[in-house]
């Protein structure tokens, strides 16, 4: 086994108000999606995915100890990170809405565009 | 960091391998910890990143209130359904009338009462049916019941039970019970960073037990969502959601089932390391497993954050 270090510092009380953290932001998260489910997507789609990212950078900062420890971890974070939206970014436009835009499907009109047809 | 770490703990001048053994330790254990979950960033990133993708791309037909996911509606538009919100006091006289005017077994009009609301009945071009008459009679019954027209989407919306069997109620407080048990991994390492063996145990055993209730309540979904409850026809032909429903479902249970075969990886790793240390098999200087094991619980947690988020709630 590897040593460990002897940490300087109990973060004990860090970790508990992280907790607090993530419990108000899991609720928050709840409200949010009950009282938007209705209005824009666009609304709730950035409401939500913040909110998710805050909760994420909480438990990878403090949980994972990416702010207690060295910098060396975002060397494998960074290439991971830019393939995470080089992939999605990449076939978002063409699998996704261009498939829905120019797909055999769009003859197959939803009742939403019926009243626009001729 | 390292030095004012080390000045703070230590005033006096301290020799150089006190201020080596003070600093975060690049060990070979946590780098391949740390890649292998750059890896698995990859894996859920495959999975997440096909889901947004693939709703995309869905077209805006694809789901219903009256008819089963995948239906062409061109010649269905003029389609109209009976939507039950309440039956009242007399469940099974609602379930024999449905049932009656459906020519389906009672039992099983009534297990899909269970789930409300619910469509029973549709009134379409290509299926005519008594949709008036079976309102006023059910209404008699004690119904609460509506007529609404055909309505499509194209992915099913969350809340909406007509296309959506997903309980978010019950996720949303898995989604904390998860987040739990990270703090209590957390203890557990703070503990064995301090020396504390007793409560290392204790804290990885809570992290088990809390875990191993997610995973449970997972399950307990599964199966309402599989085979216990019989849900409105938007959701499903058969009125059971199962892989093969929808290509909703399919992400569904793909992206879940994966992330849920993760979590029962950590709880197995989990076991390992709380019955060694009940033998006093880790102290401070030596306990990088239980750090390592915590890493990788972190990132099942951080990973079904995003999943709660991305599948359940938009």
């Amino acid at each position: 086994m590897e040593p460990n270090p002897i940490p300087p510092h109990d973060h004990t009380r860090t970790y508990l108000r992280v907790f607090i953290a993530l419990l108000v932001l899991t609720v928050l998260e709840y409200l949010y999606a009950r009282l938007f489910s209705d209005r824009g997507f666009t609304m709730l789609v950035t409401g939500l995915v913040g909110l998710a990212a805050i909760k994420a950078i909480l438990v990878g900062l403090f949980f994972m100890h990416l702010v207690f420890e060295g910098r060396w971890k975002y060397l494998i974070l960074m290439p991971t990170a830019f393939l995470v939206i080089v992939l999605v970014s990449g076939l978002y436009p063409d699998m996704g809405l261009d498939a829905k835009r120019f797909g055999p499907d769009r003859a197959a009109l939803s009742t939403n565009d019926l009243d626009a047809t001729p | 960091m390292a030095q004012s770490i080390d000045a703070e703990a230590t005033p006096n001048p301290t020799p150089p391998t006190a201020i080596h053994r003070t600093a975060p330790l690049l060990t070979p254990g946590k780098v391949a910890l740390w890649l292998f979950l750059g890896t698995e960033v990859m894996f859920f990133t495959g999975l997440i990143g096909s889901y947004i993708v693939l709703r995309a791309g869905s077209p805006a037909w694809a789901y219903s209130n009256l008819f089963p996911p995948g239906t062409p509606l061109d010649d269905l538009r003029n389609a109209r359904g009976l939507v039950i919100d309440a039956t009242g006091p007399d469940d099974a006289r609602i379930a024999e009338t449905i049932a009656e005017a459906v020519d389906s077994p009672a039992a099983e009009i009534e297990h899909q009462l269970h789930s409300l609301p619910t469509v029973v009945l549709v009134n379409s071009p290509l299926q005519p049916a008594d949709i008036d008459g079976l309102t006023t009679r059910l209404q008699a019954a004690g119904a609460m019941n509506r007529l609404v027209p055909l309505d499509s989407f194209d992915w099913p919306r969350p809340y909406d039970k007509l296309t959506n069997p997903l309980s978010i109620d019950l996720t949303a407080v898995n989604t904390f019970i998860l987040i739990c048990s990270s703090v209590t991994m957390v203890l557990a390492l703070s503990a064995i960073q301090r020396d504390d063996k007793r409560r290392l145990s204790r804290w990885l055993l809570a992290t088990i037990l809390i875990g191993s209730t997610f995973v449970g309540i997972q399950v307990y979904e599964y199966y309402q969502l599989m085979e216990g409850h019989r849900y409105s026809i938007g959701v499903s032909p058969t009125g059971h959601f199962r892989p093969n429903s929808s290509l909703f479902a399919s992400c569904f249970f793909t992206m879940t089932g994966f992330h849920g075969a993760h979590v029962t990886g950590g709880i197995l790793a989990l076991l390992a390391i709380w019955l060694r240390s009940l033998f006093g098999g880790y102290s401070r200087e030596h306990h990088s497993p239980v750090e390592l094991v915590g890493l990788y619980w972190h990132f099942v947690d951080l990973v079904w954050i995003l999943l709660f988020t991305v599948v359940y709630l938009l």
